[in-house]
């Protein structure tokens, strides 16, 4: 080989060379970013966001009356109606922040109607409403749906107070300085350009970021936890403009992302993009109607709702209209509750006439509560005090000590349900002494008794509420009101009388259960004795009913205690613990509780003399003694012992309104003042999308709104409002 | 009938019938396998599944064993309260029709029957489903059997276990296997030992049922459960005879 050749050999190699380093720069970037979104993607996947949406029937309420309202899940992501949680806890906070109502709702396919009576001592003033699933709780006091109404009390001289403020955890309070506290040293941002459209995002930069990032930056837009855009942008001077798409920005809000070179972020930035309105769905309603006149409304949704997924549903009220309208659930999906507390100015105007330098200073306070980077780029997610409540409800406690605060740790408490199909359950409480029960989602009541296994000197249980305690922070404020609003109470708090004098007749859905739910099987199955008391002659105590009719279990005195022992059918002799006893399904402790009882009372006993486990947990031979009533009524419940009704669902109640159909009704003296004329939380179109609703109007003159929120199976939302007035004559 | 060691030839011939294919995790699934992190969730699915009494060893001395297919902890699927547990260790004692289901820290239970609604057991490169039968109307077969065909009508297989005392000849007792095999018609469970069983129970469509048999060339024998099912069908999809 000539040496010109070697020359020309070793020059190509080098150009291979630097291109291939070149090439592997190029991949390295891109494997940051990929790297990047896909941490980004599976964070979302297995961290999801749910918000709550609670349309109610009005926004002003006279104290006593109904409220009604459908409460929906949604899933941040997808936008889809979400499936991971079945139970809404609703309540309604008063000005002085305090709960007024409480209600547990449960949800089929992400939505579920409720309905509650507002109390009749209710003050006048500006009352709280808030929503929020189990999940939601870790998040709380700031993160859950929030919304204000009114309530008059027109009998009560009390002045009317107004929530002036509602301070929560956005990040002007927790993280000083706004989502801006994050960029580096050495990174600003700038954006240019309309809200919606193409951008220019002007980068400036220090030299030495530059230096120390080879002049490469990583940039990635997301929104509601969907990427829409990513880029590796070239650090050229001290400013870098980038010319964004509008594409690269899904409509509500947008979080754009910097990176540094090793992939840790640099800089964020928080904007808004908002939504074109498009109608997709018609209404058809009459202007104006006069009293007592039914009142047709056809409802026929655009063929892009109508999906594979399934038939789409929406709530419909017709009531008295309040002259400004609270969020639709488009609207309010744009923020949800992942940003907190809206401020009302955002909030209560519609989400696309807000003013862009509110908009922009908003934004520049705001932080997520959700799309957390440190998590996210660490591929550790946050850990969850409380979880999703999909198919149980976590019913929660604590064991301690009630003169001490010492807890009672790593001890077992039995839950039981009285009845004549024992059922037994058990948890172990932590270190803290907390326990949980999971109780499946249903409307029906339990009655519940729960108690801890081992009898200490003042151990006690105290169960915690499945609703929060972390109220937001707000500061109340008498406000005067105008005359024409008092004579406005006035006439609304008379309508409320004649309503209440002259009755409603509403039905429950749910008609109400006397009886309260066990178990439908004993939970030890088939026992080794059955005894059916009458099936043998009456025995005056019953320590002659167990020595008699139980061969291999005793009960007798012993000094000046009883005890009961069983014999074990395997090794033939006593256990050296003894058996657990239990009345109607419910564990005593005490054997002088059985032996005291009245062999008359008794319909049964249950003797399972082989060693039962449940979990971990061991009988050494049960006693099971089934009363003649079968609920427990026969034994005093022991200090120490909680019992109480549980109803992990509140039922609702239909919406109910008077019929006009003949002359004798429309004729009817009987005032008819509703406020609300129709609700129907599950209108389900037909195939083809359309949907009547007829319902009558009253004898209140006055200006309605029908509004029509929803949302269908593939996430697109139904928004309609159409005014109707009633006129007089 | 069936007596002796005669059920893994009926196992072969029951192919077709018996779920040969492998266990895919299905996502349904609830995963056991012992205790996890997930405390609370645990404990709520542990009190589900490990709850019977404890099982002790009544045997010694004696030739075979009293389970199915393995004296082995086999891994399997457990169905109870309309949930489906994935557990590593079960076995199924057939002489005293006891699903028994290991805790992790070896504690052998006897599942209480009156829960299980069903289970599947993965032994020697097989599924075997078995359904509990216990209380279903008016079944009358007590207990888990494999039902073969379910339709109006049903065909159940029933494997059971039986010592046989061989004591008095001075060698140890036996455990002899036997194949119960069932029809369920009108609510009542027939046992079926030979042809003529089949054909009287299906008696009031004597002659559609003989014309099948013939014309289709069936060689019905109890001894292969796999050959009633095709009758049972035919039976089922004929209409109901007016009295």
């Amino acid at each position: 080989m000539t040496g010109r050749g070697k020359h020309i050999r070793q020059v190509t190699t080098l150009i291979s060379l630097t291109i291939l380093c070149l090439g592997v720069k190029g991949q390295e970037g891109n494997g940051v970013l990929d790297r990047i979104s896909q941490k980004f993607v599976n964070y979302c996947r297995e961290y999801p966001w749910e918000e709550i949406y609670i349309q109610t029937d009005r926004e002003e309420y006279i104290s006593g009356e109904e409220l009604w309202f459908n409460a929906y899940l949604i899933d941040r992501q997808s936008g889809k109606p979400g499936t991971e949680s079945s139970i809404v806890y609703f309540e309604i906070l008063n000005y002085d922040n305090r709960p007024v109502v409480q209600k547990r709702i449960r949800l089929e396919q992400g939505s579920g109607p409720g309905e509650i009576q507002l109390s009749d001592t209710l003050g006048s003033g500006e009352y709280l409403i808030r929503a929020y699933t189990n999940r939601m709780r870790n998040f709380l006091p700031s993160n859950c749906f929030m919304k204000k109404i009114i309530v008059y009390n027109a009998l009560s001289n009390q002045e009317f107070k107004s929530i002036s403020k509602l301070t929560t955890l956005t990040a002007d309070t927790a993280d000083p300085g706004g989502s801006d506290a994050s960029n580096k040293g050495g990174f600003r941002i700038q954006v240019s350009g309309p809200g919606s459209g193409n951008r220019v995002l002007n980068i400036e930069t220090t030299s030495d970021f530059r230096l120390a990032n080879n002049n490469i930056c990583y940039m990635l837009i997301q929104s509601r936890g969907r990427i829409s855009y990513k880029s590796t942008i070239s650090l050229s001077d001290n400013i870098t403009v980038s010319n964004l798409p509008g594409t690269a920005f899904i409509p509500g809000i947008s979080q754009v992302v910097f990176f540094d070179a090793s992939g840790l972020p640099a800089a964020e930035k928080y904007l808004f993009t908002p939504a074109g309105k498009s109608g997709n769905a018609t209404i058809t309603a009459p202007v104006s109607c006069k009293k007592r006149e039914k009142i047709s409304i056809e409802v026929e949704l655009n063929k892009e709702l109508l999906t594979k997924l399934g038939s789409p549903e929406f709530s419909i009220s017709v009531a008295e209209s309040a002259g400004k309208s609270s969020p639709g659930i488009d609207d309010y999906i744009v923020f949800g509750s992942e940003f907190g507390f809206i401020p009302d100015e955002i909030s209560g105007s519609l989400t696309g006439d807000v003013p862009d330098r509110i908009m922009e200073s908003f934004l520049a306070t705001i932080k997520s509560s959700w799309i957390d980077w440190k998590s996210i780029l660490s591929g550790i997610n946050p850990v969850l005090k409380y979880p999703g409540e999909k198919e149980f409800h976590y019913l929660s406690g604590r064991l301690m000590n009630r003169n001490i605060p010492v807890p009672g740790a790593y001890k077992y408490v039995f839950l039981s349900t009285p009845g004549k199909k024992a059922s037994f359950r058990y948890a172990k409480t932590d270190e803290q002494g907390n326990f949980s029960f999971t109780l499946p989602v249903t409307g029906e009541p339990r009655d519940i008794i729960i108690q801890p296994e081992s009898i200490e000197k003042d151990i006690t249980i105290k169960m915690e509420s499945s609703f929060s305690g972390a109220y937001p922070t707000t500061v109340s404020v008498p406000d005067t009101l105008p005359d024409d609003i008092r004579s406005y109470i006035s006439r609304q708090g008379a309508n409320y009388q004649v309503i209440k004098i002259y009755g409603s007749d509403m039905e429950e859905k749910n008609p109400g259960i006397t009886a309260l739910a066990g178990g439908l099987k004993r939970f030890y199955g088939k026992p080794d004795i059955e005894l059916i008391m009458d099936d043998y002659i009456k025995l005056p105590v019953m320590q002659e009913v167990f020595f008699e009719l139980l061969p291999g279990v005793s009960l007798r005195k012993k000094r000046e205690e009883y005890e009961v022992t069983i014999a074990d059918p395997v090794e033939i002799r006593i256990y050296e613990k003894p058996p657990v006893l239990f009345v109607d399904g419910v564990v005593v402790h005490d054997p002088a509780v059985i032996a005291n009882l009245d062999p008359e009372l008794v319909e049964q006993i249950d003797v399972v003399k082989e060693r039962y486990a449940v979990g971990d947990y061991i009988f050494y031979g049960l006693v099971n003694i089934i009363s003649r009533a079968g609920n427990y009524s026969c034994v005093e419940l022991p200090e120490y012992a909680i019992r109480m009704p549980y109803r992990v669902a509140d039922p609702v109640r239909v919406f109910s309104s008077p019929a006009y159909s003949d002359a004798r009704a429309r004729g009817s003296r009987l005032p008819d003042l509703r406020h609300t004329l129709f609700w129907n939380p599950e209108v389900k179109p037909d195939a083809g999308g359309k949907a009547r609703i007829e319902f009558w109007s009253s004898d209140y003159a006055t200006d309605y709104v029908v509004n029509i929120q929803g949302i269908t199976p593939d996430g697109k939302t139904i928004i309609l409002r159409k005014n109707i007035k009633i006129k007089v004559g | 009938m069936f007596k002796g060691e005669g059920f893994l030839p009926i196992l072969f011939l029951l192919f077709p019938v018996i779920t040969l294919s492998g266990h895919d995790k299905n996502p349904g699934i609830i995963e056991f396998n012992g205790f996890c992190p997930q405390e609370l969730l645990v404990y709520r699915d542990s009190q589900v599944l490990y709850n019977g009494k404890a099982w002790y060893k009544r045997y010694t001395n004696v030739r075979g064993n009293e389970f199915f297919s393995t004296a082995l902890w086999v891994s399997g699927e457990v169905s109870i309260k309309g949930r489906t547990f994935r557990v590593r260790s079960l076995r199924y004692d057939i002489a005293n029709d006891e699903l028994l289901i290991r805790r992790s820290d070896g504690v052998a239970i006897a599942m209480n029957g009156e829960m299980v609604s069903g289970f599947t057991l993965f032994a020697e490169g097989n599924s075997y489903h078995f359904k509990n039968f216990r209380g279903r109307g008016n079944y009358g077969m007590n207990g888990y059997a494999i039902g073969l065909y379910e339709g109006k009508t049903a065909l159940l297989l029933k494997p059971v276990k039986e010592l046989m005392p061989l004591g008095y000849q001075k060698i140890m007792d036996m455990f002899v296997q036997t194949d119960y095999l069932y029809v369920y018609k009108n609510g009542q469970v027939h046992r079926i030992r030979y042809r003529k069983d089949l054909l009287d129970l299906l008696d009031d469509k004597r002659n559609e049922i003989r014309n099948f048999i013939r014309t289709n060339r069936l060689n019905i024998l109890p001894e292969q459960p796999g050959s009633i099912i095709p009758v049972l069908r035919y039976y089922d999809s004929l209409p109901e005879q007016k009295v």
